[in-house]
């Protein structure tokens, strides 16, 4: 795979030197039980894998996956379902989670989730100019987080989606930066 | 349990479907002695970065799993994630370099001493621009059609960072007498 039209070519020697340098190296045991700890704790591996076959559970990311697809029905003009006043995000997605048996009834539950996703971001984003101690920061991150996990969810719904997989490259790329940027800052967010 | 010479999309498969960590175990042994040294060139051959790198590759990795479409091997793949990766971590700067040998730190720019070097420690003091070129084109045997894709560049460019790195490397090499 070399080229051949570069203009100052190896010398036989130098490419002798690069074909010597060794391509294999042993990582640090440590380092494999890091990898696997960070995968079990994003529940991409072991008993909290995810699963196709499971059945949905209360939180998590079906109930992402339900938030995600809630928000593109909304944007596109199509939300309907109730709104449940008075009651808390995380009550009335689970309550309606466990009432769902059957796809017609879960799709409902998406554009109801969806819609109230939509609701508290824009909330959120009215109260901004407000924010002093950093909370908009808190808020700002939970919703990014949640729509990657449903974005991830998507994915698995629609894997040939290229669109999906766009923004869903976007958003990994997005985690990447807030990842590295998380050890410098404090965070307040609390996941419930 | 699993063959440790299970293909690789079986492998991936049984996470993708089952969170299985033994074929995990198996895909991770199987490619990060190729991937582990390749970041850590990349880096300039600091071990604590290139260590993170390969956590952060493979927890990608497994978030895409499921997307990709074996239409390359997966061990290109994985490299493209870790370069990806790499050079995230080489643009947010005020980096130092280890040497191997000596677990010294010293900057990401050429020695100023003239002082030979070994090869390896000439690349890692070379500029991250050149040394990713470098190694893409004169260690892992990729075409400058196939770095500029990958690095998101000009052909021109990478051709160019090629002839630097090339010069550089090889000022860092010449023994002192030469210099004179």
């Amino acid at each position: 795979m070399i080229d051949q039209d570069t203009d100052d070519e190896l010398t036989p020697s130098e490419r002798e030197a690069f074909a010597a340098l060794p391509r294999e190296r042993i990582p640090p045991a440590a380092l494999e039980e890091r990898v696997v700890e960070a995968l079990r704790a994003e529940e991409l591996l072991g008993h909290g894998a995810r699963r196709p076959d499971r059945r949905p559970r209360p939180f998590g990311p079906w109930m992402a996956a339900a938030v995600a697809a809630g928000l593109a029905l909304f944007a596109s003009g199509t939300a309907f379902g109730q709104w449940t006043a008075g009651r808390g995000v995380a009550d009335a997605v689970s309550a309606a989670l466990e009432r769902a048996s059957d796809p017609a009834q879960a799709a409902t539950q998406v554009q109801e989730a969806g819609s109230e996703y939509v609701r508290a971001v824009a909330h959120l984003a009215e109260l901004a100019g407000s924010d002093a101690g950093g909370d908009f920061a808190s808020g700002t991150e939970a919703a990014r987080v949640a729509l990657h996990a449903a974005a991830l969810e998507l994915a698995r719904l629609s894997p040939d989606d290229a669109t999906l997989r766009l923004v869903l490259a976007v958003l990994e790329e997005r985690a990447g930066e807030a990842a590295d940027s998380a050890a410098l800052a404090p965070r307040k967010t609390i996941w419930f | 349990m699993h063959t440790p010479d299970a293909p690789d999309r079986e492998l991936a498969e049984r996470i993708v479907r089952d969170g299985d960590e033994s074929a995990f175990r198996i895909l991770y042994r199987r490619h990060t002695h190729l991937l582990y040294p390749f970041v850590l060139r990349v880096l300039g051959g600091v071990e604590a970065d290139a260590e993170d790198v390969v956590q952060d590759t493979w927890i990608r990795a497994a978030r895409a799993l499921p997307l990709f479409r074996w239409e390359s091997s997966f061990r290109t793949w994985i490299m493209g994630i870790a370069l990806n990766r790499a050079r995230e971590v080489m643009r947010r700067g005020a980096r130092t370099t280890r040497t191997p040998e000596q677990g010294l730190e010293i900057p990401v720019a050429p020695p100023p001493t003239a002082e030979r070097l070994d090869l390896e420690r000439a690349i890692a003091c070379l500029p991250d621009g050149y040394r990713t070129v470098l190694l893409l084109h004169d260690v892992e045997g990729f075409t400058h059609p196939e770095i500029s894709e990958r690095l998101d560049i000009a052909i021109g460019t990478s051709r160019s960072q090629l002839h630097h790195a090339r010069r550089t490397l090889r000022r860092m090499l010449e023994p002192m007498e030469d210099r004179a």
